[in-house]
């Protein structure tokens, strides 16, 4: 079998005498300390918090900035001139980058099933399948974080890393609760379980989505195009699974369904809108290739939020033409046809204001400045206007808060007409030659 | 002249809000080394990324050895070899295992890994130095191993972004010989460089580029059938040397005096032969009668002005 050129370097790099010798010896150190304060549950506590700072917080350290170091050593354009295939540099950097990482999980996690088993712990395995695929799932959403950014602004930055850890300490944190839930169930489409499982079962769902999504992203860095049916598929997956939990009232079952899966879809396409690159050369590049070769073959070119956009709209159409039940939100009645065409309306302008400073020839902060204005749409002006009250002029900024909804409609129209006229301005004035 | 083995065809290229590359359109025959010459920012880097299957241009076509890069980058990767001008190494391994893995890494199978390697490694002579760590190179070695990184796969195409750059005069010239090496080997190279006089040494093709745009592409051969400046000077004052030469038909007066003269003629050695015998004939004591090296900086800069003046 052919060595992984990608994983056999890093274990050149990584994986030296002296480290093979220092990993094991500093943990069975603590280890050891451990059990004297405290015999075997002190361990297997220990070897659960080495697990913790190895694999989750060290790891996605490591990972995040394996493609960085490639950029700031300038090795990155000779590994994409390379033979490795998309899922060879995926698995040989995230598995090589922490490969050291991984030596000293071994040994954790042998240590962890030997306590474990010595103090009789409960459903090990559910814990040992929660704690790997978490590991794995943070640490390839690092990777995949780190390859997002570099494909969008062409530039690298390593506090990326730390937005990393974040992402993980919150991953932690929603995980945490349930680790010693062996007895609570859990509800999912009827199937009943306990919490632990069900995380640890979810987590390497996600595990899989974060493997199959960095292999595409690697694919696309690589020069190979694909179809966005991927997130398409996704998408459609995290509806699903959401829908799951819905403690589901009977009589509106369904249309509360397609409420859920509306709104699910509409937030994939904000986070969608802000992560994924929006070269504006993609436009241009979708209609040469749509002309020569056909709409089918132009796909190639269609961004992952104007998938998530269309679905938004044919979900929204489905809601319209159901006469759905009247929806409180913030303590407003609105009606929920009303709610889903504003919703839509103001999703199309926020993508506008992130496409119009996406425009520009140095659009590096481009997607940051986009931020700073829809906080200052959804934000700081209504509470400007709550302060000074005239909270009714919230009605012109964003939906859901309103009992005017024709006044909304109309601004939010306005507002999508005046970005579309900027829009054309800055593309026939930056684009066309 | 051999199959054009790179053939780019009407490519246009752009970053947001410039035009890179302006329907450009070239071709390389096998065998040649090709200089790509032109100011910074005329777009050099781009078309060479491009070729290399690094960048997606907005439309036009690009082969390389009869395969269309822009549909089968990752095939076309196997046929090329590419050397960035800011190009980096893996400075905590081996020579060794950096060829190692750049071979592994271009799909070598794992029974000619050694064979490749020490090719590689011989090819850029650093057969002596595979036990040495990365970081004890100098710039031009570490120029070497990146060249033999890039070529362990015998790619037939090597694209070359201004190699010569921070290397001190016996390493370019080093350079320069190892670049007829592996033309000699059946390697087609597209250099691009600033230094004029260097890619003179051991280029055949003079590529243009100026805004984006191939105004020129020139072959340095000279054929028979293409003419040639000659330089004629006489060991004794001869007055009427200048009238003499512009007697004959087919030779063309540059400049002269009564002791040295350019002229233009064909690049036939029997009509130079010719001329020669006739002034010896006629009396006059010729002691140099050479062709002139063909002045590469020279062309370039009458071809830029001959583009802007056009314009």
């Amino acid at each position: 079998m052919k060595m992984n050129p990608e994983f056999l370097r890093h274990l050149w790099l990584e994986m030296t005498l002296h480290r093979r010798l220092m990993m094991p010896t500093v943990l069975l150190f603590i280890f050891f300390i451990a059990h004297a304060l405290g015999e075997w549950s002190a361990v297997h506590v220990t070897a659960l918090l080495s697990f913790v700072v190895l694999g989750l917080l060290w790891g996605v350290r490591l990972a995040g900035e394996a493609l960085i170091d490639e950029i700031d050593n300038r090795t990155w354009d000779q590994q994409r001139m390379s033979a490795i295939t998309p899922w060879q540099m995926s698995w040989g950097k995230l598995f090589g980058s922490t490969v050291y990482i991984w030596y000293g999980i071994l040994i954790v996690v042998a240590v962890f099933l030997f306590s474990g088993l010595r103090i009789g712990e409960p459903m090990l395995g559910a814990k040992l399948l929660l704690l790997l695929s978490g590991a794995v799932l943070v640490q390839a959403l690092a990777l995949l974080l780190s390859l997002l950014m570099v494909r969008r602004s062409g530039r690298h930055r390593r506090s990326l890393s730390n937005l990393a850890l974040i992402a993980t300490l919150l991953f932690i944190m929603t995980v945490a609760p349930y680790y010693d839930e062996y007895y609570a169930r859990f509800s999912w489409y009827g199937l009943v379980m306990s919490e632990l499982t069900f995380f640890a079962l979810s987590s390497l769902l996600f595990c899989g989505w974060a493997l199959v999504a960095l292999y595409r992203t690697m694919g696309e860095e690589l020069q190979l195009k694909h179809r966005p049916l991927l997130w398409l598929g996704f998408s459609l997956f995290l509806i699903f699974y959401i829908m799951g939990f819905g403690p589901l009232e009977s009589g509106d079952d369904w249309q509360l369904n397609l409420a859920g899966a509306f709104f699910i879809a509409l937030l994939l396409c904000y986070v969608m809108i802000f992560i994924e690159r929006k070269e504006p050369l993609d436009l241009r590049r979708f209609q040469i290739i749509r002309a020569e070769q056909g709409g089918y073959a132009a796909l190639i070119y269609l961004p992952c939020w104007l998938v998530s956009l269309l679905l938004v709209v044919l979900l929204g159409l489905l809601l319209l033409l159901v006469d759905g039940p009247k929806m409180n939100i913030m303590e407003i009645i609105l009606p929920f046809n009303q709610l889903v065409l504003l919703s839509l309306l103001f999703l199309i302008r926020d993508i506008a204001i992130f496409i119009y400073f996406n425009l520009t020839k140095q659009a590096q902060r481009a997607d940051a400045t986009a931020l700073v204005y829809l906080t200052l749409l959804y934000l700081l002006l209504p509470m400007l206007f709550g302060v000074i009250g005239l909270g009714s002029l919230n009605n012109l900024l964003m939906p859901a808060t309103t009992t005017s909804s024709l006044v909304t409609l109309f601004s939010g129209g306005v507002q999508c007409a005046v970005l579309g006229w900027l829009i054309y301005q800055r593309w026939v004035s930056h684009y066309r030659y | 002249m051999g199959r054009a083995l790179i053939e780019v065809k009407n490519l246009v290229f752009e970053y947001p809000g410039t035009l890179a590359l302006d329907n450009v359109s070239l071709s390389i025959a096998e065998g040649e080394i090709a200089a790509l010459v032109g100011p910074n920012g005329a777009g050099k880097t781009t078309l060479m990324r491009a070729i290399a299957g690094l960048g997606t241009p907005i439309s036009g076509s690009i082969q390389v050895d009869r395969l269309d890069v822009l549909r089968y980058p990752r095939q076309a990767h196997q046929r090329i070899g590419y050397l960035a001008d800011f190009f980096g190494l893996y400075d905590e391994l081996t020579l060794r295992q950096a060829l190692h893995y750049a071979a592994l890494a271009h799909g070598i199978d794992a029974e000619k890994l050694t064979s490749s390697i020490e090719l590689a490694a011989q090819r850029l002579q650093l057969e002596d130095r595979l036990a040495q760590q990365v970081n004890e190179l100098s710039r031009g070695l570490s120029q070497r191993l990146a060249i033999a990184q890039a070529i362990i796969h015998q790619p037939n195409v090597l694209l070359l972004d201004e190699p010569a750059a921070g290397l001190d005069p016996q390493a370019r010239k080093a350079l320069s010989e190892l670049f007829l090496a592996l033309r000699d080997q059946g390697m087609t190279l597209l250099v691009s460089s600033h230094i004029l006089a260097e890619l003179e040494e051991y280029c055949s093709v003079m590529v243009v580029v100026e805004q984006g745009r191939i105004i020129d592409q020139q072959s340095l051969h000279t054929t028979q059938s293409q003419r040639e400046t000659l330089r004629i000077v006489c060991a004794t004052p001869s007055p009427t040397l200048p009238s003499a030469l512009e007697h004959y038909p087919e030779v063309e007066l540059i400049r002269g005096d009564q002791h040295d003269c350019l002229v233009q003629l064909p690049a036939d050695p029997s009509v130079q032969h010719q001329l020669l015998q006739q002034l010896l004939s006629q009396g006059f004591s010729v002691h140099h009668f050479a062709p002139m090296p063909r002045n590469m900086q020279e062309s370039y800069l009458q071809t830029v002005k001959q583009y802007q003046e056009e314009k």
